[in-house]
């Protein structure tokens, strides 16, 4: 089971004035669509993949692990986020 | 948000892009308008303060306006030359919620970076600087700006980097404004310079992406290509001098004609959606040929203004570093005096 938290020095705050989720860290801010926010939330380094897949397939359409695992890896490879051992 | 707290600093380096009359401390912005500035900055969006300078610890109340910025939801970066910074010191910013702190380094030797930052045991302390950044668990950034004088470091750079388990290494080569135009002869680096470089932290990135994260300013000069200053002017950073200016760009103030607005005057949001200054190259309609008809004018914005002030005298040109601008041939003459220089270390004008 994976499980992703958020690096060292990378935070995540709701902007009230995008009114989004955004990923801030030393090189920039990344900006999120709801879905993402949500996803990133739940990366705390104890919920595994599937977990937040099923989260999130109830509050929106089925979303595909594929897709999920393609998000979370891409963030992976810009030092946002990194494999937990719980 | 760049917050240039003071432009007072310790070190003397002859590749510094500051301006050379700098602000003197009496006309530094007070604790509570810096405060001020960055309740501005958050309402206007902004979401990044990089406490800045000049050297920021030499402000005594930056703790205070670290815990203030952090308070109203900002990420807080520390870049620092690391003189004066104790585990004391280090233990309060980390109590006032400060995110990051990057430091500078002028060379991987202690006496070559010694010598460029004009001052004994500035090597030694930045290094400590680096060790009591990592015992508390920030995220490290370690900045060399390159030049003629260490390029050819650039293995003992990132090998420094490793050792002090930096979390990013920016080598950045020098960009020509203040000092850094003053000194360009004897700062620019050869083609077979720049060259080696590139090899070297290409095969660092692939053997050590897992490690450490290099990030490689290149040199607009060399390419022929220009940098996609600032992503756009007054398109997505500001900079607050110590006096309270507010610049597009840390540079900008040279730029003649420019009616720079201050935070003593005018609202952050007003200066920043209605100025003169931040629309005065904000967009594409002020461009000139070949900028106007250019395919990549949305992705490089005609280079960086000041750079076409200083070495075309018309901050309106296309950047020269751009091989398609008609002064391009300036630019063509320093590469080859470059060719050619001796190697002597830049000191400050």
């Amino acid at each position: 089971m994976t499980c992703w938290r958020l690096r060292p020095g990378v935070r995540l705050i709701h902007d009230s004035v995008r009114d989004a989720g955004v990923l801030l860290h030393p090189d920039g801010v990344l900006i999120l669509n709801e879905t993402g926010a949500r996803v990133l939330a739940l990366c705390d380094g104890n919920t595994d993949l599937v977990t937040i897949a099923d989260a999130l397939s109830r509050a929106y359409d089925a979303v595909p692990l594929h897709d999920l695992r393609d998000f979370l890896d891409a963030l992976a490879r810009r030092r946002l986020i990194e494999r937990a051992h719980p | 948000m760049l917050a240039e707290l003071t432009h007072r600093c310790p070190l003397r380096c002859g590749y510094c892009s500051n301006p050379i009359g700098r602000h003197s401390r009496s006309s530094e912005l007070t604790t509570q308008q810096w405060c001020q500035v960055f309740e501005e900055a958050r309402e206007l969006g902004v979401l990044q303060v990089y406490f800045s300078g000049g050297e920021p610890l030499l402000r005594r109340d930056l703790a205070g306006l670290v815990a203030h910025a952090r308070r109203l939801g900002l990420y807080t970066s520390l870049i620092t030359g690391g003189q004066g910074m104790s585990a004391d010191r280090l233990a309060d910013l980390v109590a006032s919620g400060l995110d990051h702190v990057q430091i500078s380094l002028q060379d991987a030797d202690a006496a070559v970076a010694d010598a460029i930052a004009g001052r004994a045991a500035v090597h030694r302390r930045k290094l400590t600087a680096a060790r009591l950044v990592k015992e508390v668990g920030l995220p490290l950034t370690l900045n060399v700006v390159l030049h003629r004088a260490n390029i050819g470091h650039t293995r003992d750079l990132i090998d420094l980097a490793l050792r002090l388990r930096a979390d990013r290494l920016e080598l950045a080569n020098a960009q020509y404004y203040g000092s850094a135009l003053l000194n360009l002869p004897a700062l620019l680096p050869n083609r077979a310079q720049l060259d080696a470089a590139e090899t070297l932290v290409q095969e660092a990135r692939n053997t050590l992406a897992h490690r450490l994260e290099i990030v490689y300013v290149r040199s607009d000069l060399h390419d022929g290509v220009p940098k996609p200053c600032m992503h756009g002017w007054g398109s997505r950073q500001l900079t607050v001098t110590p006096s309270g200016d507010v610049l597009p760009c840390p540079a900008a103030a040279r730029i003649p004609g420019l009616d720079v607005p201050n935070v003593r005057q005018a609202a952050l949001a007003d200066i920043w959606f209605h100025s003169a200054a931040f629309n005065r190259f904000r967009g594409t309609a002020w461009m000139p040929e070949p900028c106007r008809s250019c395919p990549l004018k949305e992705d490089d914005h005609g280079g960086c203004r000041c750079q076409a002030f200083q070495l075309a005298g018309d901050p309106a040109a296309t950047d020269p570093a751009c091989r398609l601008s008609p002064h391009h041939a300036l630019v063509r003459t320093l590469l080859q005096d470059a060719e050619s220089a001796p190697d002597t270390l830049p000191y400050r004008a």
